[in-house]
C-alpha cells in the first residue's frame, strides 16, 4: 500500500497551524517519484487537541505530535527509516511511543461514534464508503420500518445529548403517529461549556451523522430532515453542508435513495448563539423563526413537534451510533456497556488533567480510569478535588466516589448526570463556591427568561453566591439557596431551569466546608476569590530578581535588586501575573 | 369525560385544560398569568397541581396548560405544592410588590416577603399577556426583549411603535397593572406615544383614541355606544312610525 | 468599505419570504454589515411580513446578533468551563487593561471589541481567545497583550 499522511484539520489543530503543515507536506512531496509519493490527507479532529497539529503515517502507524511546517522535511526524509523521535508522544516514563496503539491516551479507548473521525477525509464520501459507510442505510432500507426500530431497541441505545432517553422508544412513538408529514431532526447545538464531541464528529465524520439521520427518517416515516447546528461551529457547518451535497449527488439523499421508494432531503439551520436552543421545544421554535423559548411538553413532540407535525430530535453522537448499529447489528452493540446503558460514550476530558481531549470508552468504565489512566492524572501532581459531569446541569463527583462506573443511572443516583459527556477535572486550586457561581451566572444569561422560578430563582441565586464569594455571605444564605433550588427543580418549565440548581446543591453537599469558610472565616481555601485572598511575597524564598515587579500591571511591587520585594496590597488587583512569572515559587496566595 | 379533582368527580370536555374544568366547577386554583383570551404561557407556575399517576407517584403539572383526558386524577394541595407556592409568591412579590392579588395570596399562605430577594424596577412579572393580546388584536406592537434575567417587555427600540393604536388592551389584561397609561382631557399617552381622542358627535364623551377607532370601524360618524343605540331606536321609531 | 456595496435586497432575496427564515436573514445582515441597523430590521420585517416587534425580539434574544456596531476586529475570550478553571478571567482582565475597555465595548478608534463567549469547542486547548478569525489556544498570562499587538500590526498592514 502506498503511504498516506494524515494531517488533523479539526478546529483545534487548525488553530495550531495544521493547514500550513498540510501545505508544506504537499509542496515537499511534489518532487517525489510516483512510487514513493505519499498521499496527503486532511482528516478530522483526533480529540487530542492540546498536542496538535497531529500527523499520522500509514501503513506504518506512526503518529507525530506538535508538528510544525519546519518539521515536515525531516518527516519525509525519515519515511523509510526510524521515526523522528522528538515528535513522538512521551508516556509517563518518558519513553517515546510510536503509534496510537501504544499511547496511553488512546489505548483504553473503544471508538464507535468516533470510528472514522481522524481517519477519513470528511470531504471525500468515497473514503467514508470504503470504511463501510452507508452500509447501515443499505441494510435498513432492505428491512421494514418496524424491523429497523426493533434493531435500535435491541441495541439499547439511549440519547447521547444529555437526557439519555431510549432512542428506540422515541422512534417507535413517532412511527405510531399517523401524519402526512414528519420531521427527523439532528441536535447539533452542543452548548455545554467544556464539551466538543459533537463538533469533532460533525467536522470529522459528517456522513456518519447524515446516514444515522436518514435511517431514523426511514424508520419513523419522515421525508424531511434538519440539522440544527451551532452558529459558533464554522468548520462543522461547512463540512456538513459539503457532505449533504456529496450524499445527494451519490443518491444517498433525495428521491429513490439506493433504488428504494424512500425519499429524504435534509438542510442545515444555523443556531443564533443561545444555549437554551439545545432544548428540544426551543430548538423547534428557533427553526420556526421565533425566539428559542421552550414550551410545556404535555403534548409530546413525537406527536406534535416542528410546525405541529410529528418530530424526532436526536443528538449528533446518537446518530453516529445509529449508523454503526444498523451496519453491525443491535445485538453486537448491546454487548458493550452496562445493563442500563449500552454501548460507548464520548467524553470530553478537560480541565486540570495532564492529557485533555476526547475519550470514547464503553459505558461502565470508572471515573478513576478516565481521569488517572487515560488522562494521566493532575498536572504538577496536585491533589485531585472533584470532577464535574453533565455541564451546567450536572453535579460534581468528589474523590471518594471516583470508582463509580460511569453510566446514565449511576451518575444520576449520585447527584449528577451524564449530560453530553463533559468531564471537567478540578484540583485544589479550584474554588467550588466560585464554580457554582460560574454555572449559575452562565444559566442566568442563557435562560430564556419565560418562567418565574428559573429566571428569578437564578437571578437571586447568582446574587447570593456573588455575595458569598465577595465575603458578604451569611449562613442563612445557604437556607435561601436551598429554598430557591427546590423551587427551580420542581417548578421550572423546562430542563434548563429544573437542573439549574444541580451544581449549587452538589457542591453544597460535598464541599459545604468551603461555603462555610467563605461565609464564617471570610476565607477562600482554594485561593481564588479575589476579595478573600492576598498575594504576598515570601521573603525567605524571594531572590530579588524583580521579574514580578516588571510584570505587575499596577506597579504594586517594589524593592531593591537582590533583596526581597514587597507587594503593596492597596494597589494589588490579584491578577496572578507575578506568580506566573516567579521562578522561585516565592509568591503565596493566602 | 370525567376527571377527579381533590377526590371529587367533575365533568370535563375534550380540548379543555384542567384549570378551565376546575374553575367551571368552582374549584379554586391560584394563577396570575392565565387569561381566557389568550394561549397559556405557564410562566408564573402558581397554578401547578399534582397529577396522580397509575404507579402511585405524582408529578407536578401546570393546570393552565395540561389537557383533559378521561380518568385524570388531580390534587390541588400537597405539602410540596404549599412549599413551592410560598417561594413562588416570594419571588413574585419581589417583582410586583404592590399587586393586590399577590399580597392576598401571601396572606392566605402565610408568607412574609423575603428581604434578601432583590427587587426589580417596575411591577412586571413577564407573563407575556400584553404581547399576546396586542398581537391578537392585529397590532403586534409589543414583544419580549432580550432573554434570561434581563428580559423585559417593550416596544421596539423603546420608542413609539408605528403599529400601536393606543387601545390600551395591554394595560387592561395586565395582571399587575404595570403598564403606564396616562389619560387626560386632550388624549392618551401609552408606550411613549401620544394619541388624540375621538369623541361622540352627539354627547361629546370620549370613545377611544383616534387610531383605535379608525382600526375598528369604517364608519364616518363617531357615536358612543349609547348614542348609537339611541340613533338606531330613533330610526326604528321613524320607520315603524308612532301615530 | 466593502460592506456598503452590499444591497439589503440582495440579501433578502436569498430566502423565500417565510417566517422561518427570520434568524437566517438576521444573521446574513449581521455578517454583511457587522450589526443590524434599524433600517435593515424594518426591511426584514416587511419582506417576511412578520411584525417589527417580533423581529426585534429575535434580534435581541440571540447573542450572535447585535444592534450596535462592533469593532472591525472582535476579540472573543472563551469563558467555557475548561477555559474558566484554567484562568480565562485573568486573560480577559489583561485584554481589558491593554485596550482600556470593558467586555461588550468597542475601542474609540473602532478597531477592537471585546466579547465573552461561552465555549467554542476547543476545550483541550484552554484558555482560548479568538481574535477576528484566528484561534489562539493555551493563552497564558502576558500572551493576551501579544495577541492584540499582532492583530494591530496586521490590521495596519492591510490598510
Amino acid at each position: 500500500m502506498s503511504r498516506e499522511i494524515l494531517v488533523c484539520c479539526g478546529t483545534g489543530c487548525l488553530a495550531n497551524g495544521s493547514q500550513a503543515v498540510v501545505d508544506e507536506f504537499r509542496s515537499a512531496s511534489e518532487g517525489l517519484d510516483i512510487s514513493v509519493k505519499p498521499y496527503i490527507k486532511k482528516v478530522g479532529c483526533n480529540g487530542f487537541c492540546e498536542n496538535g497539529p497531529m500527523v499520522t503515517i500509514l501503513p506504518d502507524h506512526i503518529t507525530y505530535y506538535r508538528v510544525h511546517p519546519k518539521d515536515v522535511e525531516e518527516i519525509i526524509q525519515n519515511l523509510d527509516k526510524d521515526p523522528v523521535e522528538r515528535l513522538l508522544y512521551k508516556n509517563e516514563d518518558g519513553k517515546p511511543v510510536r503509534s496510537r496503539g501504544e499511547n496511553p491516551f488512546y489505548v483504553p479507548q473503544l471508538k464507535i461514534a468516533l470510528r472514522n473521525t481522524g481517519i477519513v477525509d470528511p470531504g471525500e464520501i468515497d473514503d467514508y464508503i470504503e470504511r463501510g459507510g452507508y452500509e447501515g442505510l443499505r441494510k435498513a432500507l432492505a428491512m421494514s420500518q418496524e424491523e429497523v426500530i426493533n434493531e435500535i431497541e435491541i441495541s439499547g441505545l439511549r440519547g447521547r445529548g444529555g437526557a439519555g432517553f431510549p432512542t428506540g422508544k422515541k422512534w417507535r412513538s413517532c412511527f405510531e403517529v399517523p401524519s402526512d408529514q414528519k420531521y427527523m431532526l439532528c441536535n447539533g447545538d452542543e452548548g455545554d461549556p467544556g464539551a466538543f464531541m459533537d463538533r469533532s464528529i460533525m467536522e470529522g465524520d459528517p456522513h456518519s451523522v447524515l446516514e444515522g439521520l436518514a435511517i431514523g427518517a426511514y424508520a419513523i416515516g419522515a421525508s424531511k430532515g434538519i440539522l440544527y447546528i451551532r452558529d459558533e461551529y464554522g468548520l462543522a457547518l461547512q463540512q456538513v453542508q459539503k457532505a449533504i451535497n456529496e450524499a445527494k449527488d451519490r443518491g444517498f439523499l433525495g428521491k429513490n435513495i439506493l433504488n428504494s421508494s424512500f425519499e429524504f432531503d435534509c438542510e442545515i439551520v444555523r443556531g443564533g448563539g443561545a444555549f437554551v436552543c439545545g432544548e428540544s421545544s426551543a430548538l423547534m421554535s428557533s427553526i420556526e423563526g421565533r425566539v428559542g423559548e421552550p414550551r410545556v411538553k404535555y403534548i409530546r413532540s413525537v406527536e406534535k413537534g416542528l410546525f405541529e407535525k410529528p418530530t424526532v430530535l436526536n443528538n449528533v453522537e446518537t446518530l453516529a451510533n445509529v449508523s454503526y448499529i444498523l451496519a453491525h447489528g443491535g445485538a453486537e452493540y448491546a454487548k458493550l456497556g452496562t445493563e442500563g446503558s449500552k454501548g460507548t460514550k464520548v467524553f470530553s476530558l478537560v480541565g486540570k488533567v495532564n492529557r485533555t481531549g476526547l475519550v470514547e470508552l464503553p459505558m461502565g468504565a470508572t471515573l478513576r480510569e478516565l481521569v488517572f489512566h487515560v488522562g494521566g492524572g493532575i498536572p504538577g501532581n496536585r491533589p485531585f478535588k472533584a470532577v464535574q459531569t453533565g455541564g451546567p446541569s450536572g453535579g460534581c463527583i468528589p474523590e471518594r466516589l471516583m470508582d463509580l462506573k460511569i453510566d446514565f443511572d449511576s451518575l444520576k443516583a449520585n447527584g449528577s448526570m451524564m449530560g453530553s459527556g463533559g468531564v471537567i477535572v478540578m484540583d485544589d486550586t479550584t474554588c467550588m463556591v466560585e464554580l457554582a457561581r460560574y454555572y449559575v451566572k452562565f444559566l442566568a444569561e442563557e435562560s430564556c427568561g419565560k418562567c418565574t422560578p428559573c429566571r428569578e430563582g437564578l437571578r437571586n441565586m447568582l446574587d447570593i453566591l456573588t455575595r458569598i464569594c465577595e465575603g458578604d455571605g451569611e449562613m442563612s444564605d445557604l437556607d435561601l439557596l436551598e429554598e430557591l433550588a427546590f423551587t427551580a427543580s420542581n417548578a421550572s418549565l423546562c430542563e434548563l431551569g429544573k437542573t439549574a440548581a444541580n451544581p449549587v446543591m452538589s457542591t453544597l453537599e460535598h464541599f459545604r466546608d468551603e461555603y462555610e469558610a467563605h461565609i464564617v472565616d471570610k476565607r477562600c481555601p482554594a485561593g481564588v476569590c479575589t476579595n478573600l485572598i492576598e498575594y504576598r511575597i515570601l521573603p525567605e524564598k524571594c531572590k530579588g530578581c524583580s521579574l514580578c515587579a516588571k510584570n505587575c500591571p499596577t506597579n504594586a511591587i517594589t524593592g531593591e535588586l537582590r533583596k526581597p520585594y514587597v507587594i503593596d496590597k492597596s494597589l494589588c488587583i490579584k491578577c496572578g501575573n507575578c506568580k506566573s512569572k516567579c521562578k522561585f515559587d516565592a509568591i503565596a496566595v493566602e | 369525560m370525567m376527571i377527579t379533582v381533590d377526590g371529587r368527580e367533575i365533568c370535563a370536555y375534550p380540548g379543555e385544560t384542567v384549570l378551565q374544568a376546575a374553575r367551571r366547577e368552582g374549584i379554586w386554583i391560584p394563577s396570575l398569568c392565565y387569561s381566557e383570551a389568550t394561549e397559556p404561557t405557564s410562566s408564573c407556575r402558581l397554578c401547578m397541581v399534582e397529577l396522580l399517576e397509575k404507579n402511585g407517584r405524582s408529578k407536578l403539572v401546570t393546570s393552565c396548560s395540561y389537557p383533559i383526558s378521561d380518568g385524570l386524577k388531580i390534587s390541588t394541595e400537597s405539602e410540596r405544592l404549599t412549599k413551592l407556592r410560598k417561594t413562588l409568591l416570594k419571588l413574585l412579590y419581589s417583582q410586583a410588590p404592590e399587586n393586590p392579588l399577590i399580597l392576598e395570596l401571601m396572606k392566605r399562605y402565610d408568607v412574609e416577603p423575603e428581604k434578601k430577594l432583590k427587587e426589580k424596577d417596575g411591577q412586571c412579572i413577564l407573563c407575556g399577556l400584553c404581547v399576546q393580546v396586542c398581537k391578537k388584536l392585529g397590532s403586534a406592537s409589543l414583544a419580549t426583549v432580550q432573554r434570561g434575567t434581563t428580559k423585559k417587555v417593550s416596544t421596539p427600540y423603546d420608542t413609539q411603535a408605528a403599529s400601536c393604536i393606543g387601545c390600551a388592551s395591554c394595560a387592561t389584561f395586565c395582571p399587575t397593572k404595570c403598564i403606564e397609561v396616562t389619560d387626560t382631557e386632550e388624549g392618551r399617552t401609552i408606550w411613549n406615544k401620544k394619541f388624540e381622542w375621538v369623541r361622540c358627535e352627539k354627547c361629546g364623551i370620549i370613545i377611544t383614541t383616534d387610531k383605535h377607532y379608525k382600526a375598528s370601524t369604517d364608519s364616518d360618524t363617531a357615536l358612543c355606544s349609547d348614542c348609537k343605540k339611541k340613533a338606531i331606536t330613533d330610526v326604528f321609531a321613524e320607520t315603524l312610525g308612532e301615530e | 468599505m466593502e460592506e456598503n456595496k452590499i444591497n439589503i435586497n440582495d440579501i433578502l432575496n436569498r430566502y423565500t419570504p417565510e417566517q422561518r427564515h427570520s434568524l437566517a436573514l438576521l444573521q446574513e445582515v449581521q455578517k454583511a454589515y457587522g450589526y443590524i441597523s434599524s433600517n435593515n430590521l424594518l426591511a426584514i420585517s416587511s419582506y417576511l411580513n412578520v411584525p417589527v416587534s417580533e423581529i426585534f425580539s429575535i434580534a435581541t434574544f440571540y447573542k450572535a446578533l447585535s444592534l450596535t456596531k462592533k469593532g472591525r476586529i472582535i476579540i472573543k475570550v472563551c469563558d467555557g468551563t475548561a477555559c474558566h478553571i484554567r484562568g480565562s478571567i485573568n486573560v480577559l482582565e489583561e485584554i481589558k487593561r491593554t485596550l482600556h475597555i470593558n467586555e461588550g465595548e468597542t475601542t474609540p478608534d473602532g478597531l477592537f471589541s471585546i466579547e465573552i463567549v461561552n465555549c467554542v469547542g476547543s476545550c483541550a486547548m484552554a484558555p482560548v481567545v479568538i481574535c477576528g478569525e484566528k484561534y489562539h489556544g493555551n493563552v497564558a498570562m502576558g500572551k493576551g497583550a501579544e495577541i492584540i499587538e499582532e492583530a494591530k500590526k496586521e490590521a495596519e498592514s492591510n490598510e
